[in-house]
């Protein structure tokens, strides 16, 4: 993944930083994309992430990193546009559709995607996957939400709880 | 899911419409707990909160259930020099409209928009607020013909005004959609650029009505819109008896369809009903369930002022519609 960089800022060629998971594996990006992180922005800016360096990321696996990363990479050129006022119909139904494609994956993963979105502040990741969770679970009743969330079964008492609350609000469940 | 931080979960829940939200208040304590927070009101959907109404002087029916109430009518939010001379007109999403009377001249007014104190939040209806330009602003011929409309934004906080392109009679009372003095509700977006006019709803009773009395609607004005469920519902006269009262909901806003949901007679919510309609007002229908909110008028003012509500009081009913 890592690609040696000859550090001399030659102006053709996009700015690249490194950033490091927790596990140790080195990822190379375009500074733009890694941007799309206000944290990450922050350290960039600042000049870091650069040639042999890397910034660490120690609670972000890989896997996630990796996740990550492809949406920066492909929502970049549109922030890059200032939230792409010029974009075009095409490409505004391009991205949704990847949108819609990217957060069609197993919960686990969904979980940790949404955890370092908001631990490396990427507002618009955050929100796409805060989107399909409330999707998830909007219909669902709130014993089906337990279940699709994976909660351990409610105790006795927090069973009379959902019950009474459940008679007081019986008009949330027609 | 469970190690979502509080963050996290409120930016879900602030996804889903309301009824959801309530559901949601059941999965767990935390959950519960989170979506209850005063902290986090603002940032979930909203349900509606109360409504104002007068008596002698306005007064503000609060079914929050909070405590204290959502509303403080003494409006100590606002700054002192401005809280003189002030008649509440409406409120919606957290804005208020008052119409101030604090010139020499007795009868001159002006418009004063406020926005809520932080910790409540009123019914969600839209992001702006109307006003029709009345025979006081010069803009009714005189004859009941609205020529344009003042729109509020909250957004950009300007009044601004509108030049009506309706081509029919029509009194505008509120915002958005209004009810006009010909049984037909008038339409325009914020922005004043869409113009829109859509009929009443007509039964067969009375169209049947209108073979004998030369109109369906002959009470004109006799109504109430509201937004329900997210849609505009509508609380009319279903027979020229005037005995019995109808919702309606707007099935799509632009394919001007009406499905008749609930009809209910006077009779049947209290027993010594003489002038139907007229004792009645619905003033409110719930943004999120199948439910409308009811003043009885009495008609006697020297004995309770108009209107009187009280939840617990004889004069109101909260109705559950089919």
């Amino acid at each position: 993944m890592a690609a040696p960089e000859s550090g001399d800022g030659n102006n053709g060629a996009a700015r690249m930083v490194t950033l490091i998971s927790s596990d140790n594996t080195r990822f190379e990006v375009e500074a733009a994309a890694a941007s799309l992180s206000q944290t990450l922005q922050l350290t960039i800016l600042d000049g870091g992430g650069g040639g042999g360096d890397g910034i660490p990321l120690p609670n972000v696996d890989s896997a996630t990193l990796s996740k990550v990363l492809e949406y920066c990479i492909k929502h970049a050129p549109a922030a890059a546009n200032g939230g792409a006022p010029n974009a075009t119909a095409v490409d505004r139904a391009e991205l949704e559709r990847f949108d819609n494609e990217f957060v069609n994956i197993d919960q686990s993963v969904l979980y940790s995607l949404i955890m370092a979105a908001h631990n490396l502040e990427i507002e618009g990741l955050q929100s796409l996957v805060a989107k399909k969770v409330a999707d998830m679970i909007k219909g669902k009743s709130p014993m089906e939400i337990r279940r699709t969330l994976g909660f351990p079964d409610p105790t006795p008492e927090e069973q009379a709880e959902m019950n009474a609350h459940m008679l007081e609000y019986g008009w949330a469940y027609e | 899911m469970d190690k979502l931080t509080d963050d996290l979960l409120i930016e879900i829940f602030s996804r889903v419409p309301y009824k959801c939200l309530r559901r949601f208040a059941c999965v767990s304590r935390r959950w519960r707990a989170l979506i209850a927070h005063p902290d986090n009101r603002r940032k979930l959907p909203q349900t509606l909160a109360g409504f104002f109404y007068y008596t002698t002087s306005p007064r503000f029916a609060d079914v929050s259930g909070t405590d204290p109430p959502f509303f403080d009518l003494s409006l100590a939010f606002l700054p002192d020099r401005e809280r003189e001379g002030l008649d509440l007109v409406d409120g919606c999403n957290g804005l208020l409209l008052f119409r101030c009377y604090r010139f020499a001249d007795a009868i001159e007014f002006d418009y004063l928009s406020s926005t809520l104190p932080q910790r409540s939040g009123l019914q969600c209806r839209s992001h702006g607020v109307g006003r029709t330009s009345d025979s006081e602003d010069n803009d009714d011929d005189g004859d009941g013909h609205v020529l344009g409309v003042t729109i509020y934004s909250s957004v950009t906080r300007v009044w601004s005004h509108k030049q009506s392109n309706w081509c029919v009679d029509v009194f505008v009372c509120g915002m958005l959609y209004v009810i006009t003095i010909c049984s037909s509700i008038g339409a325009v977006d914020v922005e004043g650029r869409t113009w829109r006019i859509i009929d009443f709803p007509c039964t067969e009773e009375s169209w049947r009505g209108h073979a004998v009395c030369g109109s369906p609607f002959f009470d004109t004005g006799a109504g109430l819109i509201d937004l329900s469920q997210g849609k505009l519902h509508l609380a009319n006269n279903y027979d020229v008896t005037g005995d019995q009262l109808a919702i309606w909901a707007l099935e799509d806003n632009n394919s001007k369809e009406w499905t008749l949901k609930h009809t209910v007679s006077f009779r049947h919510l209290l027993k010594h009903v003489q002038f139907g309609f007229h004792e009645f007002i619905v003033v409110a229908m719930h943004p999120d369930r199948n439910m409308s909110h009811w003043l009885m008028v009495n008609n006697n003012p020297t004995v309770t002022g108009w209107p009187n509500f009280s939840r617990s009081s004889s004069c109101s009913a909260i109705m559950y519609l089919a």
